[in-house]
C-alpha cells in the first residue's frame, strides 16, 4: 500500500518545475514551454527575437522585416511558409514592402543645394533625408511629417510623403529626426512599435488582470487554450474572460450577460418576495406554506402567484390548483417562469460554488499554518505534498464544478446548443451527464470537508490514513472530472457545430502557467543551443500542414538556423519518441 | 492672426494659383484669414456639369501640408460622390492625401471627378443608385441642377 502512495505522488507533483532535478517532467504537460509570460523587461528582447529571424532570413532591413510581421501578425511560422510557398516577392509584395533601391532619384552628390517639393524651399543636400523608396525630402519636412502620424496612432506603417508611393518610413531615421525635435515623441513612436509586438500578434495577448499586471501571454497554439499568467489570473486565451471551461466561450459570455442582467430579478426572487395579484405591492413569504396574503387583505397562491381564498392546507389552497385550468396566456407567463426558477436553480449552484470557491482560499493560510505546526513534530514523514496537492485538486474542481453548471443550463436548454438532439435524447444525455456532474460535486465536497480537518491535531497514524484519504480522494476527482470531460466533449458537444463547440480541454494538473520568457540578446549561439530545438517541436507538433509540407518547411527552417542540418534531424526524433513514449 | 506665421510654402502655392491659375479655376485666399479660399470650378466641357460655375471653400488646417486641405462644395451638385452639405469623396482628401500634393492638384483633381463621376464609390447612396440604374436620367438631372444651381448669376 505504501509502495502505491509513493509511486502516486509523482503523479500529483504537479509543483514539478520547482525541483531541479525532474526536469523531465516539465515536458509531460501537453503545453508546458509553450505558454510564456512576456514582461515589460522581455517584450523588447522578444519582439527582437522575431525581428531578427525574418531580417536573418529573408535580408531585410528592420524596418521591412517589421512591415512584414506586422502584415503576418507576427507568425513567424505563417511568414516562413509563405515563403517557402510564394518566395520572397510575393512575400514582400503582400505586405506591401518593396525592397528594391532607386538611387535614381536621390539628389545629385555633386549639387549642393537640392529642392525639396513639401515646403518648396532650396536646401543643402546635406539636410535632406532618402528613404529606401528613393524619395527624398528635407529634414524638417520629414519631421513635420512623422510627428502628425504617430499623434494620429499610425507609428506603425508611416508612409512615405510622395503621393502614391507606398514604402514605409525606415524607422532609424524616423527615430533620428523626431528624437531631435522632440525627444519625448520619440519615446512614444518606440513604445507603439514595441506593443505592435503585442497588439497585432495572434498569438500574444495582454493578460487581462484589473489593474493590469503589465503582462502579455504568448502561447505556441493559438487553438482554444486557458492560460495561467504570472500574476495568477487565469483567463481563457480565445474570449480574454476568466477561464471559464467546460463552458464554451459563447456560452460564458451567454451567461456573464444574463447574471448581469438578471441579477435584480433573482435577488427579488430569493428574498422571498412576490407581487399582490391585487394591488402589486411587494409581498413576502413568511410561514411554511404556500398561501401568502397581502397588507391589502387579498390572498394568494406562492407558487403561481394567483389569487386564491383563505381556506388552506399545507397541501393545497382551496378552490386553487396552479395547474388545473389556465388560459394561454397563463401558460405563455408559467413558461417564462419556469425558465426563470430553470435559470435560477443552474443559478444557485453556480454561486454556491463559486462562494465555496473563495472560501476555499482561505483554506490556503489555515493549512499552511497547519503543515507548520506538524512540521515541528517529531515525525518520520516531512513531505507534505499530499496536502496542497489535494487542497489544489479541490481549487480546480471547484472551479471546473462551478462552471459546469452554466454548462448544463445552455447545453439542455438553449436552442443554440441542442440543435441536433431530439428531446428524448436530450433528456436521456441530461440524465447520464447530471450523473457524473453529481458524482463529481460529491466527491469534491467530500474532498473539501476532510481537508478542513484539524491534522495537525492528529496522531501520527491518523495522518497516514488522512493522507491516504486525501490522495485517493484527490485521484478519484480527478478520474472523475476527466470523464466529465469526456462526456462533455464526445457525447454532448460532439453533435454541435464546430464554433459553439470548442472547450479548452480539461487537463489534470491545471491551467498552463506561463513561464517566463527568456530571450537572449546576443543570439546565434544561444538561439542555436536552447531555444530553437524548442521551436523545432513546436513546428513538428502545431504545423497544421501535411508531413511532406512540414518536413520541407522544416528543413528550410533549420538550413537557415542551424549550420548542421543533421544533429538538428536526430534531435527532432528523440522528441517525437520522447513524445509518443510519453503519451502512453 | 492667422496670417502672422503662415509657412512659406503656402505663400508661394497662393501666389503661383494667382499668377498662372490652371484652365478653369480659380482660388483666390480670403482678406482676414490666408487659409481659407474662395475656390471656382468651371463645370468641365462634355460632362453634365458643362456651363455650370461652381463654388467652393478650402481650407488649409494647422498642419497643412502634413494633412490635407479641407474643401467643400458650395453650389449644390448632383454628382454620386459629392453628398448634400457638398462633402467630397476623393482618396487625395483623405488617407492618400501626401505632402507632395498642392492645393492646384487638389483642385484639377476635383475637376477630373465633375468629368468622371464614380458611382461605385458613393457618398452620396441615392443618386450612385440612380448612375447606376439609369444613366441617361441621372445625367438629365445633373444637368438640371447645374442649369438651376449653378449658372453662375
Ligand atoms: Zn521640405
Ligand atoms: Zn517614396
Ligand atoms: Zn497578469
Ligand atoms: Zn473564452
Ligand atoms: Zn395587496
Ligand atoms: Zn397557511
Ligand atoms: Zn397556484
Amino acid at each position: 500500500m505504501g509502495d502505491f502512495i509513493d509511486s502516486d505522488d509523482d503523479y500529483f507533483d504537479h509543483d514539478s518545475d520547482d525541483d531541479p532535478e525532474l526536469p523531465e517532467i516539465d515536458d509531460q504537460g501537453p503545453n508546458e514551454g509553450f505558454v510564456k509570460v512576456i514582461t515589460k523587461e522581455s517584450l523588447l528582447a522578444a519582439q527582437r527575437e522575431d525581428l531578427r529571424k525574418v531580417m536573418e532570413v529573408l535580408s531585410l532591413k528592420e524596418h521591412h522585416a517589421r512591415t512584414l510581421l506586422i502584415h503576418y501578425r507576427w507568425d513567424v511560422d505563417k511568414l516562413l511558409t509563405v515563403l517557402v510557398e510564394k518566395g520572397k516577392d510575393d512575400l514582400c509584395a503582400k505586405a506591401g514592402v518593396t525592397s528594391g533601391e532607386h538611387d535614381n532619384f536621390a539628389p545629385s552628390k555633386f549639387s549642393s543645394m537640392v529642392m525639396c517639393i513639401v515646403c518648396i524651399e532650396e536646401v543643402p543636400a546635406n539636410e535632406v533625408t532618402t528613404m529606401d523608396c528613393g524619395h527624398y525630402f528635407c529634414n524638417s519636412c520629414w519631421t513635420e511629417h512623422f510627428i502628425v502620424k504617430i499623434n494620429e496612432g499610425q507609428s506603425k506603417r508611416i508612409r512615405c510623403m510622395e503621393h502614391q508611393c507606398q514604402a514605409i518610413c525606415d524607422e532609424a531615421k524616423v527615430r533620428i529626426l523626431v528624437n531631435a525635435r522632440d525627444p519625448k515623441l520619440a519615446e512614444k513612436f518606440d513604445r507603439f512599435l514595441l506593443e505592435s509586438y503585442i497588439e497585432d500578434n495572434r498569438k500574444v495577448k495582454w493578460c487581462p488582470s484589473v489593474p493590469h499586471c503589465g503582462n502579455a501571454i504568448r502561447v505556441d497554439d493559438v487553438e482554444l487554450c486557458e492560460v495561467e499568467c504570472a500574476c495568477g489570473l487565469q483567463f481563457c486565451f480565445s474570449c480574454s474572460s476568466d477561464a471559464h471551461s467546460p463552458c464554451s466561450c459563447l456560452m460564458w459570455e451567454l451567461w456573464s450577460k444574463k447574471c448581469r442582467d438578471d441579477s435584480e430579478t433573482v435577488n427579488w426572487i430569493t428574498v422571498h418576495s412576490k407581487p399582490c395579484p391585487k394591488c402589486n405591492k411587494s409581498v413576502e413569504k413568511n410561514g411554511g406554506c404556500n398561501l401568502v396574503i397581502c397588507v391589502c387583505g387579498q390572498a394568494f397562491c406562492w407558487l403561481c402567484g394567483g389569487a386564491t381564498g383563505r381556506e388552506h392546507t399545507y397541501a393545497g389552497i382551496a378552490g386553487h390548483s396552479c395547474g388545473r385550468y389556465k388560459e394561454e396566456k397563463e401558460q405563455k407567463a408559467e413558461c417564462a417562469k419556469r425558465d426563470l426558477l430553470r435559470y435560477i436553480h443552474y443559478h444557485n449552484r453556480y454561486k454556491a460554488h463559486t462562494d465555496s470557491f473563495e472560501l476555499e482560499t482561505n483554506l490556503k493560510t489555515t493549512i499552511q499554518e497547519k503543515i507548520s505546526r506538524l512540521e515541528e513534530r517529531e515525525s518520520t514523514n516531512k513531505d507534505f505534498s499530499w496536502v496542497t496537492d489535494g487542497l489544489y485538486r479541490l481549487f480546480r474542481s471547484r472551479r471546473i464544478l462551478s462552471y459546469s453548471y452554466p454548462f448544463t443550463f445552455y447545453m439542455f436548454g438553449d436552442e443554440r446548443f441542442n440543435n441536433h438532439m431530439t428531446k428524448e435524447e436530450r433528456e436521456i444525455k441530461k440524465n447520464l451527464f447530471e450523473d457524473q456532474q453529481q458524482q463529481f460535486e460529491a466527491n469534491v465536497e467530500k474532498l473539501s470537508s476532510i481537508l478542513e480537518e484539524p491534522f495537525d491535531q492528529f496522531s501520527e497514524d491518523k495522518v497516514v490514513k488522512l493522507r491516504m484519504d486525501i490522495i485517493n480522494l484527490s485521484t478519484v476527482t480527478d478520474k472523475l472530472c476527466e470523464k466529465l470531460y469526456e462526456c462533455i466533449e464526445n457525447d454532448l458537444l460532439g453533435t454541435l457545430q464546430w464554433s459553439t463547440r470548442k472547450i479548452a480541454p480539461y487537463k489534470s494538473k491545471g491551467v498552463d502557467k506561463a513561464s517566463e520568457l527568456i530571450v537572449c540578446t546576443d543570439m546565434k549561439l544561444y538561439h542555436t543551443e536552447k531555444d530553437s530545438s524548442k521551436d523545432g517541436m513546436c513546428i513538428i507538433t502545431h504545423m497544421p500542414i501535411t508531413c511532406v509540407l512540414t518536413l520541407l518547411y522544416v528543413r528550410i527552417y533549420f538550413l537557415f538556423f542551424f549550420p548542421n542540418i543533421v544533429v538538428v534531424e536526430e534531435k527532432l526524433e528523440i522528441n517525437n519518441t520522447n513524445k509518443s513514449l510519453k503519451s502512453y | 492672426m492667422a496670417n502672422s506665421n503662415l509657412p512659406r510654402r503656402i505663400i508661394k502655392e497662393t501666389q503661383r494659383l494667382l499668377s498662372e491659375p490652371a484652365p478653369g479655376i480659380s482660388a483666390s485666399p480670403s482678406e482676414d484669414n490666408m487659409r481659407y479660399f474662395n475656390v471656382m470650378i468651371l463645370g468641365p466641357t462634355q460632362s453634365p456639369y458643362e456651363g455650370g460655375v461652381f463654388k467652393l471653400e478650402l481650407f488649409l488646417p494647422e498642419e497643412y501640408p502634413m494633412a490635407a486641405p479641407k474643401v467643400r462644395f458650395l453650389t449644390k451638385i448632383y454628382h454620386p460622390n459629392i453628398d448634400k452639405l457638398g462633402r467630397i469623396c476623393l482618396d487625395i482628401l483623405k488617407d492618400k492625401w501626401s505632402p507632395a500634393l498642392q492645393i492646384r492638384t487638389v483642385l484639377l483633381s476635383i475637376q477630373a471627378l465633375l468629368s468622371a463621376p464614380n458611382p461605385d464609390d458613393p457618398l452620396s447612396e441615392n443618386i450612385a443608385k440612380h448612375w447606376k440604374s439609369s444613366e441617361a436620367e441621372a445625367v438629365e438631372t445633373a444637368k438640371e441642377w447645374t442649369r438651376l444651381y449653378a449658372s453662375g448669376a
